[in-house]
């Protein structure tokens, strides 16, 4: 497999005289992986997700996605890279309160100048498969937290990215809905969308992953691969940091979202 | 009270964009209102100011030493009634060869001159506006209003005065001085018989107080001493009437810098309030009551409002010392200043008004319930425009970050419509402010008749380079208007001269055009201030004059007249009107207005009408306009080379002073209107920007780059500033149609339509893209700051 997202001694630094919010991180993460990034709150694994979309640039290393160097593009071509490679999902969503569930899903295509009536057939079919399509004209305000997990799942995919990466996308819905939400994006990755998931919570990690990368203090302390049917393996970290043990649901048959 | 202070403090901290916007805008909104009214106060009293601070003359006597011993005059100044006096004065007329450096040639003109030691003195304190007094011989100081400049040379038979300095006296009291003894020298054998003698009296108020003040000095002293006394009202009058056509224009400038900061402040607290739910829910939580947040939040806005008006009466002062300078060398005075009352009216008026634009959103704040403010956790989505975002949307032809940005205006409406308003007023100071810019060009070319670069007149017989008496002087019939120095007016030109004049003319290359003069006064019963009749031979329309209507006269029965006769007689064009003199009556229809403004009732007919009125009265000068490119003054040495010593050229002095004073002032207000209502708009989208932060963080997360967002930015300004732009012309163009002839009837006159009709098309769609031009320049510095930012940042911000 190809590598797809690689990181080489980042170390991202906010303010001087403060500790780094990621410290000399290198990892490597290969095409159609589901990568889970874990650690306790602070410990640097959003910022690394934001290295990754480009959306912040690390005080120093290296950060590649496919064949760009993200850290060393433009902000216009940043913005160019992330509307074309990358989709994020948010824990909260960060939908457009005055815009519809169909302009929302629109808007990364309408930036990309996707022509308008191909970039609706392909929110449309993306509606269909995530269940939404009947609440296309609502607008996000009236929507339940799955809904809008949903339609933000919708947004990151219209425009076919490299890269899902995913911000705790379960953090703000209850259980039940977290665990439609990892459903999908389980049955994403089969269909071979490379997924990259930050998330504090375990169980989480250990069911719809293939691959934890464990984050403290800003600083790579295990990076392990699943057992076959997703145990988790031992954790390095002390028993107070130790990820509980989940198991991985089965993957959806369902390909439509690919 | 602390806990308030504190409270206000703490919000101004976390505002300091808003902060330095309100200070800015009423800084500007107080400099401008400084400067207009500054300039308005000043234009009220500048003469009686001027004339103060120079202790002009109430009354110049021109006296004849050959009846009046020296001892005589010295005991008028002890006359009751006399609180100050200076003289005499030796003065005289003389003939001089002018040459002015870098001009090849030389011309002959009359020039009344003075001898005094100094400038200085207890009665008409001169002002030395460039150069030095006379220090030794062949040395002259001019008045402004003379013809030349430093350097420049007058030659009278052997001696040639250099120009050493240029000064001014507020009533004109001579043309020129020098040394007393370079007087005498000058004199020659043919003594000096003329001195000035210049008084201020303790009753000085009116004509008849200055007729008796006359009469007293004139009975202390042997019959036929005082051979002439200008009173200074004369020219008080004429100084001051030259001032009213500027007060309208002030005011709609002043009332537009106002109505903007208002609008303004009103945008900056209500967003400052919307800004700040979550910390009014949090100061209500720990127990201010509606009250205490209400004073917070005006206090937040009176900290920088207080600094922007005390800095806005700064920047006014100084902005308005330039334009006093000019109006200073205008009045011939040494320093004008914005008077004191207006430097704290002013702020005053400003401040109150800022703290009711501050109120209402303040109450707002202070309304709002604790709860729900700390519950919403930040500031209020706005719950509408989501029609127009969706309507937008739909148009796929637009890229999608333009129709974000047109959908941004319909979230809030209210700020939208203050905005716009506030881009409105300022897009009308544009239009209005270009109009009456080009308007003014127009009226000074026509009032100046700026076409008229150089005129020839004939000395009376045996004046030539030497010192003379004052020309013209004829005592019957119609009397000449003085033209150019010295009392009375030239005589007419005998038939001889007027053919060699021509044919100098005609032969001399750069002539384009000339027309023949002659300017006399009548006093007919009725016109109590007389009436100053001009005959135009040749085309009157090369006279350069404007008509407001009908058409120039055509034949001897028809006459052209300006506003103020038609005003003083109860005439209009199409009446009849005889003119007697000399038991001459001649009856003429008049036939066209001329925009003549001012406080002369002016005639204008043809030569042989004036012929008709008095036999005796004649051509007295030539005015000629020359062809573009030709120097004046080298083509008047040209003409007097060709005509001999016998004749006067000189190139025409215009003093455009009050012009380019006014010229100034509206370029110098139409910027600061532009520059508050560039700021409102700053203002508008830095408030934008802050509630909208995180929507943008979730655009530029999804893909939109820095110019998408530059552009999104932009386009919510835009259409507000094109929209107001476009209402602005018309509104603009009506303001300016409605004060230009307000102005002119101030000054006695109506108005030609070429003169009111300031716009050519190109210009009005020019001006109509001032509103977004406006909305632009004021959007562009947080809307490049938002674009740069990362999207982290951007994401975070909230």
């Amino acid at each position: 497999m190809d590598t797809l997202v690689q990181l080489e001694n980042v170390t991202k630094r906010y303010d001087s005289g403060v500790a780094p919010a990621v410290d000399d991180v290198s990892l490597a993460v290969e095409a159609g992986e589901a990568v889970a990034v874990m650690g306790p709150s602070g410990s640097g694994k959003s910022t690394l997700l934001n290295l990754i979309a480009g959306m912040d640039r690390p005080t120093s290393g290296a950060v590649r996605v496919g064949d760009e160097r993200v850290d060393m593009l433009s902000e216009t071509a940043v913005a160019r890279f992330r509307r074309r490679e990358v989709g994020m999902i948010f824990q909260f969503f960060n939908l457009l309160d005055d815009m519809t569930v169909m302009d929302n899903v629109l808007l990364p295509a309408q930036l990309a100048g996707t022509r308008a009536g191909a970039a609706r057939a392909r929110a449309g079919e993306l509606l269909t498969a995530l269940r939404i399509e009947h609440r296309r004209d609502a607008y996000p305000a009236r929507l339940s937290g799955g809904e809008r997990q949903r339609v933000a799942i919708a947004r990151a995919l219209i425009n076919k990215p490299a890269v899902l990466l995913a911000d705790e996308p379960t953090g703000a819905v209850d259980s039940a809905t977290g665990d439609e939400i990892g459903a999908l994006l389980l049955q994403l990755n089969a269909g071979g969308q490379t997924l990259i998931l930050v998330t504090h919570n375990p169980d989480l990690a250990a069911r719809y992953a293939h691959r934890v990368i464990e984050i403290a203090d800003g600083r790579v302390a295990s990076d392990r691969v699943l057992a076959a049917g997703g145990r988790l393996p031992a954790s390095p970290l002390p028993p107070d940091r130790t990820l509980a043990a989940g198991s991985r649901p089965a993957v959806p048959p369902d390909g439509a979202l690919q | 009270m602390t806990a308030v202070f504190r409270a206000a403090r703490g919000g101004l901290g976390g505002r300091r964009l808003q902060a330095i916007i309100i200070c800015l805008v009423v800084l500007a909104a107080t400099a401008a209102s400084t400067l207009a009214l500054g300039m308005l106060a000043d234009a009220h009293s500048p003469f009686d100011r001027a004339f103060a601070l120079q202790r002009g003359a109430d009354v110049a006597a021109t006296v004849n030493t050959s009846v009046a011993t020296s001892a005589q005059l010295a005991a008028t100044t002890r006359l009751a009634g006399v609180t100050a006096a200076a003289g005499p004065f030796a003065v005289t007329t003389i003939t001089a060869q002018f040459a002015t450096p870098g001009v090849p040639g030389s011309s002959s003109l009359t020039l009344q001159i003075a001898g005094r030691s100094s400038p200085g003195g207890p009665v008409d304190d001169l002002t030395l506006v460039a150069g030095h007094w006379p220090t030794g011989d062949n040395q002259i100081v001019i008045s402004e209003n003379a013809p030349g400049n430093m350097g420049s040379t007058f030659t009278v038979g052997s001696r040639r005065l250099t120009v050493v300095g240029v000064a001014d006296s507020v009533t004109n009291t001579s043309q020129a001085w020098v040394r007393p003894a370079e007087l005498t020298a000058l004199a020659g054998r043919a003594r000096v018989g003329q001195a000035q003698m210049l008084y201020r009296f303790a009753d000085a108020g009116t004509s008849a107080a200055i007729a008796a003040d006359v009469a007293t000095v004139r009975a202390a002293l042997p019959r036929g001493a005082v051979q002439s006394a200008a009173s200074y009202l004369d020219v008080r009058q004429s100084e001051q009437s030259s001032i009213a056509p500027w007060v309208p224009f002030i005011i709609a400038f002043g009332v537009l810098a106002l109505v903007i900061s208002v609008l303004i402040v009103v945008n900056v607290v209500g967003g400052a309030v919307i800004a700040g739910t979550t910390r009014i829910g949090v100061l209500k939580s720990i127990g201010f009551t509606p009250a205490q947040v209400v004073a917070s939040y005006v206090l937040l806005v009176a900290v920088p409002a207080v600094l922007g008006c005390v800095i806005g009466v700064l920047c006014g002062d100084l902005l308005a010392v330039p334009l006093l300078r000019q109006n200073a060398q205008i009045y011939q005075v040494g320093g004008l200043s914005v008077p004191v009352w207006v430097d704290v009216a002013v702020p005053l008026a400003v401040l109150a008004l800022t703290a009711a634009g501050a109120t209402p959103p303040a109450l707002r704040a202070g309304r709002m319930s604790a709860v729900q403010a700390i519950a919403t956790g930040r500031a209020p989505r706005p719950k509408h425009g989501y029609f127009a975002h969706r309507a937008l949307a739909r148009i796929a032809s637009v890229p999608r970050a333009v129709t974000l940005g047109l959908a941004a205006p319909a979230a809030r409406p209210a700020r939208t419509l203050v905005t716009a308003a506030a881009v409105l007023f300022g897009a009308v100071a544009v239009t209005f402010g270009a109009g009456l810019a080009a308007s003014l060009t127009r009226a000074y070319a026509d009032i100046s008749q700026s076409s008229l670069s150089v005129r020839v007149m004939a000395l009376p017989p045996g004046a030539a380079s030497s010192p003379s008496a004052p020309p013209g002087g004829r005592v019957t019939g119609l009397k000449p208007i003085a033209i150019g120095p010295g009392p009375g007016g030239p005589a007419a030109l005998t038939a001889a001269q007027q053919r060699a004049v021509t044919a100098a003319l005609g032969a001399q290359p750069g002539t384009l055009h000339y027309i023949s003069e002659g300017q006399y006064e009548l006093t007919p019963p009725g016109l109590t201030n007389g009436l100053n009749v001009e005959a135009y031979g040749g085309n009157a329309a090369w006279s350069g004059l404007a008509l407001i209507s009908g058409r120039w006269y055509s034949g001897a029965d028809e006459a052209d007249v300006n506003t103020l006769f038609l005003t003083d007689t109860g005439t209009s064009v199409g009446s009849t009107y005889t003119l007697s003199s000399g038991g001459h009556n001649v009856t003429v229809r008049i036939v066209g207005e001329v925009f003549k403004p001012g406080d002369n009732v002016d005639m204008y007919f043809s030569p042989a009408t004036l012929a008709a009125v008095d036999p005796g009265a004649g051509v007295q000068l030539y005015d000629v306009s020359l062809t573009p490119g030709t120097n004046p003054q080298a083509y008047a040495n040209a003409i007097y080379a060709r005509l001999g010593a016998s004749y006067v050229t000189s190139a025409t002095q215009r003093n455009s002073g009050v012009f380019a004073a006014v010229d100034t002032l509206v370029t110098l207000l139409t910027l600061l209107i532009i520059a508050v209502a560039g700021l409102g708009v700053l203002n508008t989208v830095a408030l934008q920007i802050r509630e909208r932060a995180h929507d943008i963080g979730v655009f530029k997360s999804v893909g939109m780059t820095p110019r998408q967002t530059l552009a999104m930015i932009l386009c919510s300004v835009a259409v507000v500033g094109l929209v107001a732009g476009i209402i602005a012309v018309p509104a603009g163009m009506f303001l300016h149609d409605g004060v230009v002839p307000t102005m002119a009837h101030a000054a006695n006159s109506g108005i030609p339509a070429s003169v009111v009709a300031a716009y050519f098309p190109w210009e009005v769609a020019a001006l109509a893209l001032a509103g977004l031009a406006i909305a632009i320049a004021g959007a562009l510095g947080p809307a490049s700051w938002a674009a740069g930012t990362r999207t982290a940042f951007a994401l975070r911000a909230e």
